[in-house]
């Protein structure tokens, strides 16, 4: 028994000393990676290009404050809608078993992986032409993509309330409401305010969505960076917008990330089906049928559209889309297409093997401020403006020898540098979860390091690893903000390209960029259902 | 009286409790003992509202209340494990069903009465302590200190032993019988053990196991 103690200890010590030596090693590229790729242009543009005096002329400047003023409330707003909308499906998903849930979690997932544009788009085609460029229609697309991330983050969380607890209070004679502010409320609180942070963070970068939508009225501090940087040519001014920006999505997300970064108990419990409760079918049905009809209609609408031209019934705009009518506007959608799928397969490629490396290093640590530490750094790119991060890079990789600013590369490499926290997140909690001593048995059974890291932490987050390459391609395929900074003729990307037809006078046109986001939503939909 | 009368409970289409009639006279201490998968935490479960029935009724001194809220219904649940708010005090539990049932209860009065239920399960210093702080016997005794805490007409007990040693198991169910005859509650208890039961109740009724236990 001694003898054997000894043995599983020492094995035990080997095995997650060699795990951590070989995540340790690993780390090496992403941290040069990050560097390379974020930190490194974000450095540049604050020591080429920042100047306080200029931040402070520029927030003297009426027009920025308006531009300040109005991303700040339209995030707030669209914040607070968000939380109203995504509730009631929140609930009815987390407690509740009901036929088509699966579609349902589909459905309005999938404008969160769409590109913005298609979003905006999809807007555009729904509302009347009174509303189709204002403040409603910023509101409403950034409802519709961010539902999902209510529904992932607080569901998730709602999912682990143990049943009884509920029972327990409504027994003691605590009526739903009382229940849902003593006792559910407290659980999931934590959870809101993640989800809070997140979707105001992105409502404040909003850039696709207020490039279509917000007309020439309308305008966040990411359109005035961009405006500032590429149309005035003045970085000086974009560069201070830049600081602002990071200034307030950083006391955002500092105030809302989680306190503790521990992972939580993996622990969910099986809904009820809520045919069982006669009670309940009605809030559970209204809810499912205001959200289908909430995101669904848009993108219902935008692809009806796209077989319309001046108010009659037309294939020609998806026939243009092939047929080479569109050329003389610099459209090529076939060369579109392929260069979407290829740079979001490089992004693939690259981002799920630096995710894993992090992710490794995470989770074989033994201190709480390692895992701390690389959930922060790590995370930096999501808080970071992605039309920030184009610029970062225009001014910082401009010189021979790395004068890559019209190599394709470059904007692979921000698409890979915002797709690396997403594809993190979902690697670093399964890999936590896996015990020790599972690896420990390999280990005793004699399996060398490397054999133990691929049949056990491999194996066991095979899934993970597969979600995090779907969010990588996703984030690739959708990207808009770098994107518009990056490409060059001959790199256009779908989303590009989208914006570039909706933003053409011209109902035909139009209507081919209607067809081609509702080519992309069918791809995005067919991909989803076989995953 | 509690009477049941031929429950049916449906649970994602398959039939879970089959025309179930039982009474419980009121002072008394009737338990249900039945193998596991033969209905007896899904039976609790009707009786207090938390789950649905698909046909019958449940009557207490005469008065229908199958249709009734679960928080009007005055009948307490003691569940078989992870009922205790662990965001609260062993205090804020005991009293969090008293500011309800009696809303007109001064917050003194609210403490006195939670003091006196620690008197009674014997953990008066244990007031301000932590639900994860707490030993898996103490944890059995708030619980029941909560349910009865709002002085409920019937208490239902699931299993509440079955997650002890066997020594405290026996120190509890002396504890918990004492408890009981001191406060008169009436109580349904559910069990597999039918010495459990013979300890505790003054009526045992035994339920059928499942005629199809594999499905």
């Amino acid at each position: 028994m001694v003898g054997y103690l000894d043995k599983h200890h020492v094995a035990m010590i080997t095995t997650l000393a060699s795990l951590r030596r070989a995540a340790i090693i690993c780390g090496v590229l992403p941290t040069a990676w990050l560097f390379l790729f974020y930190f490194l242009p974000l450095g540049t543009i604050l020591i080429r290009a920042f100047d306080a005096s200029i931040l402070i002329d520029v927030l003297g400047n009426s027009g920025v404050r308006s531009v300040l003023w109005f991303t700040l409330w339209q995030a707030t707003l669209s914040t607070a809608l968000t939380l109203i909308v995504a509730f009631p499906i929140t609930w009815a998903c987390s407690q509740w078993n009901f036929t088509g849930k699966r579609f349902i979690v589909a459905l309005v997932t999938v404008p969160f992986v769409l590109p913005t544009v298609i979003v905006a788009g999809a807007i555009r085609a729904v509302l009347p032409e009174s509303l189709n460029s204002g403040v409603v229609g910023i509101l409403f697309a950034h409802v519709i993509f961010n539902v999902a991330i209510v529904l992932r983050i607080v569901g998730a969380r709602w999912q682990q309330e143990h049943p009884n607890t509920v029972a327990a209070s409504r027994t003691l004679g605590a009526t739903a409401w009382n229940t849902f502010s003593l006792i559910t409320w407290p659980m999931i609180r934590s959870a809101v305010g993640n989800a809070v942070g997140i979707i105001f963070v992105f409502c404040f970068t909003s850039f696709g969505i207020i490039r279509i939508l917000g007309g020439p009225r309308y305008s966040t501090i990411e359109v005035e960076i961009f405006i500032r940087a590429v149309q005035l040519g003045d970085t000086s001014v974009a560069t201070a917008l830049v600081v602002l920006q990071l200034v307030v999505v950083g006391l955002v997300l500092g105030l809302t990330m989680p306190r503790s970064l521990t992972p939580l108990k993996i622990v969910t419990y099986r809904p009820s089906w809520i045919s069982d409760y006669p009670r309940q079918q009605k809030l559970v049905r209204s809810s499912v049928f205001a959200t289908v009809l909430f995101v669904g209609t848009p993108f219902l609408v935008m692809f009806i559209n796209s077989f319309r031209v001046d108010n009659n019934w037309s294939l020609s705009p998806w026939r243009h889309l092939f047929d080479g009518t569109l050329s003389p506007m610099g459209v090529n959608i076939s060369k579109a297409l392929g260069n979407s799928v290829l740079f979001a397969s490089i992004t693939v490629l690259i981002t799920v093997p630096l995710a894993l490396c992090l992710a490794s290093i995470s989770a074989y640590s033994t201190t709480h401020t390692a895992r701390r530490l690389i959930a922060i750094v790590a995370s930096a790119p999501l808080a970071t403006s992605a039309v920030a991060l184009g610029l970062g890079m225009i001014i910082t990789f401009d010189q021979s020898p790395i004068d890559w600013r019209s190599h394709w590369f470059l904007l692979v490499s921000a698409h890979c540098t915002i797709a690396l926290p997403l594809a993190l997140r979902s690697l670093t909690a399964p890999l936590q979860s896996i015990p020790l001593s599972m690896r420990d048995s390999a280990r005793i059974l004699g399996a060398s390091p490397l054999q133990t890291w691929w049949y056990v932490d491999i194996a066991i987050i095979r899934r993970p690893l597969l979600v995090a390459a779907g969010l990588s391609a996703a984030v690739s395929l959708g990207e808009f903000g770098a994107t518009s900074f990056l490409t060059r003729t001959g790199n256009e990307t779908i989303p590009t390209t989208i914006a570039r037809l909706l933003g053409r006078p011209g109902d035909v046109v139009q209507s081919s960029g209607y067809a081609l986001a509702s080519l992309f939503v069918l791809l995005v939909i067919g991909a989803m259902i076989n995953a | 009286m509690l009477e049941v009368c031929n429950m049916n409970v449906v649970l994602g289409g398959v039939s879970i409790v089959q025309d179930f009639s039982i009474q419980v006279l009121t002072g008394s201490t009737t338990a249900l003992v039945g193998p596991s998968g033969s209905g007896k935490t899904t039976i609790l479960q009707a009786i207090c509202g938390v789950i649905p029935l698909a046909s019958g009724s449940v009557l207490y001194d005469g008065i229908d209340i199958t249709e009734q809220p679960i928080h009007q219904r005055k009948i307490g649940m003691v569940f078989q494990n992870s009922d205790l708010f662990s965001h609260f005090s062993v205090a804020r539990n005991i009293a969090f069903g008293l500011r309800f049932v009696s809303p007109r209860l001064s917050p003194e009065m609210i403490a006195e009465r939670v003091q006196e239920l620690l008197r009674l399960i014997g953990m008066e210093k244990f007031g301000d302590r932590h639900i994860n702080d707490l030993s898996g016997g103490e944890q059995r005794r708030i619980a029941l200190a909560r349910a009865i805490a709002p002085r409920p007409h019937l208490l239902l007990l699931d299993e509440p032993f079955s997650a002890l040693d066997s020594t405290l198991r026996w120190r509890l169910i002396d504890d918990v019988r004492d408890i009981l005859i001191a406060t008169r509650t009436t109580v349904l208890l559910v069990t597999h053990d039918p010495h459990e039961a013979e300890a505790l109740a003054t009526r045992t009724v035994a339920i059928a196991p499942p005629s199809n236990p594999l499905k």
